[in-house]
């Protein structure tokens, strides 16, 4: 079940090897983005486009402000 | 749009998935760094004295002239042991205060503040609107990020258009 994380626990997943992932439209990570997240739109995301992510390791998403 | 994108991640097989449900907007507030192109556009928070003048609650009076010294700052921030803004005291009412009297009984308690992701430009926009020579600029949380001087932030923005965006 995906866990709820708060901006502490989200520096601390990256810290010890997190994928970061911004799940919004690909013209706004072009815009502005956090260091390191790999884009990969909502309406995107499939099996094929997930494959581009490490499954051993912890995935962090993120949108604007969850909406 | 993240929880959605979470539950999907999960369907498809991952099993530690992390939905940072604040996102975007949060991690700026926070006045933490960012990419992209809207990374070169100044944000408040790359402007700012991040070491303005500060005290304790409990700091006297006395203490607090000492710090404010001569200098040219018009107020000192009081802090707790977080560096949560709890008020701000000003030149004139440390003048007129009791010596002994506590930082915490002359400051002008929840002064007003921007968050650090706010564009400069349009920040002194706001402050030369308003008559006001600088803001105090925190986390969503009440954290100081630094104190955001007008007349600093315009000639550093007019530096910024001569020779390119600043380095963070």
């Amino acid at each position: 079940m995906p866990r709820s994380v708060d901006l502490a626990q989200v520096r601390r997943l990256l810290a010890e090897g997190a994928q970061l992932v911004e799940v919004l439209p690909a013209a706004e990570f072009a815009e502005e983005h956090l260091p390191g997240a790999m884009s990969l739109p909502l309406k995107d995301l499939d099996a094929r486009t997930a494959a581009r992510l490490d499954r051993r390791r912890p995935v962090v998403v993120y949108c604007y402000d969850g909406l | 749009m993240s929880p959605r994108a979470a539950w999907r991640l999960e369907a498809l097989g991952f099993e530690d998935v992390n939905d940072y449900v604040a996102g975007k907007a949060d991690w700026l507030a926070n006045g933490l760094p960012r990419e992209g192109r809207a990374a070169t556009v100044p944000y408040a928070g790359d402007l700012v004295d991040a070491d303005p003048p500060t005290c304790r609650p409990g700091d006297t009076v006395a203490r607090l002239r000492e710090r404010l010294g001569g200098g040219g700052d018009a107020f000192l921030l009081v802090l707790n042991e977080r560096r949560i803004v709890l008020g701000r005291v000003r030149r004139g009412a440390l003048l007129r205060a009791e010596p002994s009297a506590g930082a915490v009984d002359v400051m002008e308690p929840g002064p007003s503040t921007v968050r650090p992701n706010v564009p400069a430009r349009d920040l002194v926009r706001r402050l030369t609107d308003r008559g006001l020579g600088s803001a105090i600029v925190t986390t969503p949380a009440g954290r100081l990020v630094g104190v955001f001087r007008r007349r600093d932030a315009e000639e550093r923005l007019g530096g910024i258009e001569r020779s390119g965006p600043p380095h963070r």
